[in-house]
Formats: structure tokens, sequence, C-alpha cells
């Protein structure tokens, strides 16, 4: 009978072993323990496909602590390279870093961006769109919304991308350009005009400026504060140049 | 009284040639200098004189006064006919046996025009400028374009007045000069107001209105201009062959669009010597166009009709020069085809350098 009892409780806890050692394959690397094994499978599938279609690693790491990493920053930074993430010859790709401790509106992210595309994506992220799941704790949505925003940024960075962000300016320029073309070619069947002057008809040499003045009357001065464009957020940072290095940005939620 | 002239050689009608400058006759080709004719009906109308019937009366009495007061008949001395014209005519032919008729009572007293221009251009030319004039027009209707029929072809003497005067124009502007700079924490801006006057002459030659009420003021204008330099002193067997008119609207009526146009031209020429502002904005302007001379010029102009679901359209084309002016039909499925292979292609365009630009890593 104890036989019996122990053997699921062993199963149940090597299962426990073991499992979290599968969740740190791929690009999920659930450290906090906030996803499911099959929703870890889920967002890994995500990220797999995303690699694929648009050549942008993608990865979501959860801790409860920094360990010997001295900022968000250095954390995310220092996985992303040791663990060799990254897609292409500039590893392009992104990663959400989220610490899970401290309750709701203490809780730090941070996302980190390398190579050129992946730098474009991470500072393109609108953050508030998986951001709202994250501070209800429903984090596996998070995690797929966070999936959806990198397939969305990713996706306008294609030339297929680029032409659907550009299409509805090339469609109003289309159209003022056809209306203008249009209104030239209706000018053209429609010549009979009054003359407005009588300029063909100026005695040659007749004009004559007897009386010039110019007088200076007084002077009006008007002054506007410069305000300096200090529109960079202090929890952004970029480092690196040429497009091989890291970018990121974070903050609590 | 109406008259043709006749060929001294064979009898037939004589007509002004537009190409040859010369009358011509339209049956043996013999050709006359217009003097020549000029003063071979002079010594003709001596001989004749008493023997000439009056037909400056209006024939037969159902007219009512109305029609009295703007029509006038005359018999035509080819076929005897009756022909009955508007008073303002001066020259036409017979409806009857087409023969070209001159009223030589038309330009007596106040009407006698100073001088005409002859036509440059033949029937043929005019012509030949229509089918060219509707070349190219991307909008035409394609039924237009293929009817292609004239209605009908006129060669029109058309009154002018012409106005010769000097100007001399008092203007004030209001302008602003604007100067920016940085001074630390803040961007100054300048303005520095000014008041500038301008003063002067200006002198006009041969500011064209027309002086027919028939004539529609946006086509004659719109034909200029006339080179006045090429005139003739007025002389009847210029019309031949021609329509003709003599003016109904005065001088005087006329003077308004004339000054209207001379001041528009002074305000510009003396605006353009206002430089160096970042505003300009005029003020007083004062033009005062002292009286200068009035003179009555004839005209060349080919009349074109045509129509295009019932309604007519007409043109206009200098018969000096060969300007040709008109309002065609627009079609409003080529509009559309226009617009959206515009608008498309562009988009289409600009899409692909997009993705080029995009593929190659550049934007």
């Amino acid at each position: 009978m104890k036989k019996k009892v122990l053997f699921p409780v062993l199963f149940v806890l090597f299962l426990a072993l073991i499992l979290p050692c599968q969740a740190q394959q791929g690009r999920v690397v659930d450290g906090a323990g906030i996803f499911s094994v099959q929703q870890v499978e889920e967002l890994n599938k995500r990220i797999d496909g995303i690699r694929e279609r648009y050549g942008m690693d993608a990865s979501i790491v959860t801790i409860t602590s920094l360990g010997n990493a001295y900022s968000m920053r250095a954390y995310a930074e220092n996985f992303f390279d040791s663990n060799g993430l990254g897609v292409g010859e500039e590893r392009d790709g992104v990663l959400l870093l989220l610490k899970m401790t401290g309750g709701t509106g203490n809780r730090d992210y941070y996302i980190d961006g390398h190579g050129s595309r992946g730098t474009k994506v991470e500072r393109a992220f609108d953050d508030e769109t998986f951001l709202v799941f994250l501070r209800r704790n429903a984090y596996y949505d998070g995690a797929r919304a966070f999936l959806d925003e990198v397939e969305a940024r990713a996706e306008a960075l294609t030339p297929i991308g680029r032409v659907k962000k550009w299409l509805p300016a090339f469609l109003i320029a289309g159209a003022l350009i056809g209306l203008v073309t249009v209104l030239i070619l209706r000018g053209r069947m429609k010549t009979a005009k009054s003359r407005q002057n009588a300029a063909d008809y100026v005695l040659k040499d007749s004009f004559r400026l007897t009386r010039a003045l110019d007088m200076y009357l007084y002077t009006t001065t008007t002054r506007s504060k410069i305000v300096e464009n200090n529109s960079g957020s202090s929890h952004r940072s970029f480092g690196g140049g040429g497009g091989g290095g890291h970018s990121g940005h974070g903050g609590k939620f | 009284m109406a008259d043709t002239y006749k060929c001294p050689g064979c009898g037939s009608a004589l007509l002004f040639d537009a190409k040859e400058q010369k009358m011509k006759c339209a049956s043996c080709s013999n050709t006359y200098e217009v003097k020549d004719i000029e003063q071979y009906y002079r010594i003709d109308e001596r001989l004749a004189s008493n023997a000439r019937m009056s037909w400056e009366s209006p024939v037969g009495g159902s007219w009512s006064e109305d029609e009295r007061a703007h029509l006038r008949a005359y018999h035509c001395p080819s076929c005897g006919s009756e022909v009955v014209v508007e008073d303002t005519a001066a020259a036409t032919e017979c409806v009857y046996c087409q023969n070209p008729l001159v009223m030589e009572d038309a330009y007596q007293g106040e009407y006698k025009p100073e001088a005409v221009i002859p036509f440059k251009l033949s029937l043929e030319e005019a012509k030949n400028r229509y089918a060219a004039y509707l070349k190219g027009k991307k909008l035409l209707p394609d039924r237009f374009a293929k009817q292609n029929r004239i209605e009908r072809i006129t060669g029109v003497y058309v009154p002018f007045w012409l106005f010769n005067c000097d100007t001399d124009s008092d203007l004030s502007y209001k302008c602003t000069k604007v100067r920016t700079y940085r001074s630390g924490n803040y961007m100054v801006t300048e303005t520095s107001h000014y008041r500038v006057m301008r003063g002067g002459g200006l002198s006009f030659d041969n500011v064209p209105v027309d002086g027919s009420r028939s004539m529609a003021d946006n086509l004659m204008e719109a034909i200029e201009p006339f080179d006045t330099k090429l005139q003739e002193d007025f002389a009847m067997t210029y019309l031949s062959g021609y329509q003709a008119q003599r003016h109904d609207v005065p001088a005087e009526q006329c003077k308004e669009r004339a000054n209207e146009r001379i001041r528009t031209s002074v305000l510009q020429r003396f605006r353009e010597t206002v430089k160096g502002y970042a505003t300009v904005v005029p003020e007083t302007q004062s033009v005062r166009i002292s009286e200068g001379n009035v003179r009555e010029v004839l005209m060349p102009v080919w009349m074109l009709n045509t129509k295009y679901k019932n309604k007519t359209y007409t043109f206009a084309m200098n018969g000096q020069t060969g300007r040709f002016i008109g309002d065609l039909p627009v079609s409003f499925g080529k509009a559309c085809a226009w617009f959206f292979s515009v608008a498309l292609g562009v988009t289409a365009v600009a899409s692909a350098v997009c993705y080029f630009l995009a593929n190659a890593g550049v934007i």
C-alpha cells in the first residue's frame, strides 16, 4: 500500500524537477514560475514562428532576483549575449525581462533589443499593449501580447510592412496628383478666358518711376522661449554602435 | 445700299483673298490690288450716280417697330432677291445665291472705322487650326472628336475700340521687414514697419475692347493680341467675302473695361518696384488715366460653331495670328479614368520604390 502511494508521489516530484528544466529550454525561461508548461510550449512555438517569418528572435525571461547583476539592463543584456540569442549576422532580437518580486506596481520589466532591427523593434515598442495584462497578473496573455507587438513591429520592418505603413500616404498623394492632373487637363479644354490686364499693350520704355520713398515707421519685437527637446526617456538606454549593440528600456508594472 | 464688287474681267464676284492680300475673282481667278478696285468702283459710282436706286428705306410695310429699328433690307445686285440683315451688319452674303454683299451705307458717319486689319489666314487654315486644336485634348468625348463637324464657319470683321493713353499714378504700401535671432533661451522676432510710396507714369498703346454686343467678350479678349502695326486704312473692299459688323457698343461704354485692364497693369508694374520686404500690403492706389485717343478698327476673326448634345460650342480664331480659342465639352468618364489611372499608378510606383528601398536596406 505504501508502495502504491509512494510511486505517484515520487513520479510527481520527478516531474516537478524535470519540468523547470524543460522550461529552461527554448526562448521562454520562466524562472519565476508564472507560466504553465503548456503555456511555455505555446509561447516557444510562437517565437519559433516569428524567428522563421521575420528573422527576428524573441525571448521572455522571468526572474525573482537579479542575482549578481546590478540592474535589469545588465541582467537582460548579459542573458541575451551569454545565451546566444538573436538571428542573423547582427543577431537581431528582442528580450522581455520580468522581475516578479515587489507586488503590483513595484515589479520591474525591461525590454532589450539587439541588432539594427531588434533595436528598431524595441524603440518602436508600445509597452502598454502587454503591461495592461501583466498588471492584472494575466501573465500568459501579457506574454502573448508582447509577442504580438514583436510580430507587428517586425512585420513593419519587412519590405511589405514598409509598403503597408506608407500605403495610405501613397494613396492620398496619388489621389492628389490624379486630381491635379484632371484639373490641368480640364483647364486645357476651357481656353475662352478674359484678359486680366493690358500688359501686351504697354508702350515700350514708357515706364517712369518719378516718385519713390521708403519711410521707416517703427519696430515691434516679440520673444518666445525656446523649449529644449528633452523627450528622451530617462529609462531608455542605447548601447553599442553600427547596429550591433543593445538598446533597451523598462519600468515598473 | 448693298454692293458686290464684281470682276472687271468676267463680272463674277470679287472676294478678298487672305493669302494674297488682293481681291480675287471667284470665277476667272484674276487678282486685283485693293486700291485699284476701290478706284475702279469710285469711277463707276460717279458715272452711275444718277441712275442708282436708293435702297436705304425698308422695303415692305409689315415690319414691327422693333424690327424696323434692328433690321434692314437690301436687294442682292446679283440675283435681285431681298436680303434682310441686322442693322449692325456691314458685310454678308446673299442667302439665295451666296453672292458677297457689302453694305456701303453701314459705315457712314460715326460708324466709319479708322482702319482695318485684313484677314491673313484663310478658311482652310481656320479648319486646320480647329482640327489641330482638338488634338491632344485628353478629356474630349470620343463622339465629339469623331463627329468633328463644323456647323458653321464665318470670317467676321469685328469692330474694336483701341484706347491709347498715358497714366500718372501714386501708390502707397504698408510693408514689413522681419529679422529673427536667438538671444539666450529666447527667439526674438523684430518686425520693422515701413510706409512705401511710388509714383510715376506708364503709357498704353491700342488697348482693344470689342464694340460688338453679339461677340462674347471673353472670346474676343482671349484671341488677343492683334498686331495693329499691320493695319490698313479702312476700305470696304477688304470686307468682300466676309461678314462684317459695325459697332453697337459706343466707345464711352467700352472705356470702363479698358480702364480696368490698364489699372491692373499699372498696379502690377509699380508693385514690381517694391522689393526687399517680407510683406507688402497695398494702401492707397490712385491711377489717373489721362484722356488719350480712341480709334475704331475692324479686326479679323474666324468664328466656328459646332453642336454636341444639343449645345452649341463657339470657337474663335484670330484671323491675323491664328490664335485659336474655345471651350470644349469634358467627358466625365474620361476624367474619372484619368483620375483613377494616375492615382493608382502613382500609388503603385511609390509602393514599388518603397519596397525596393526597404529590400535594399536603405529605409
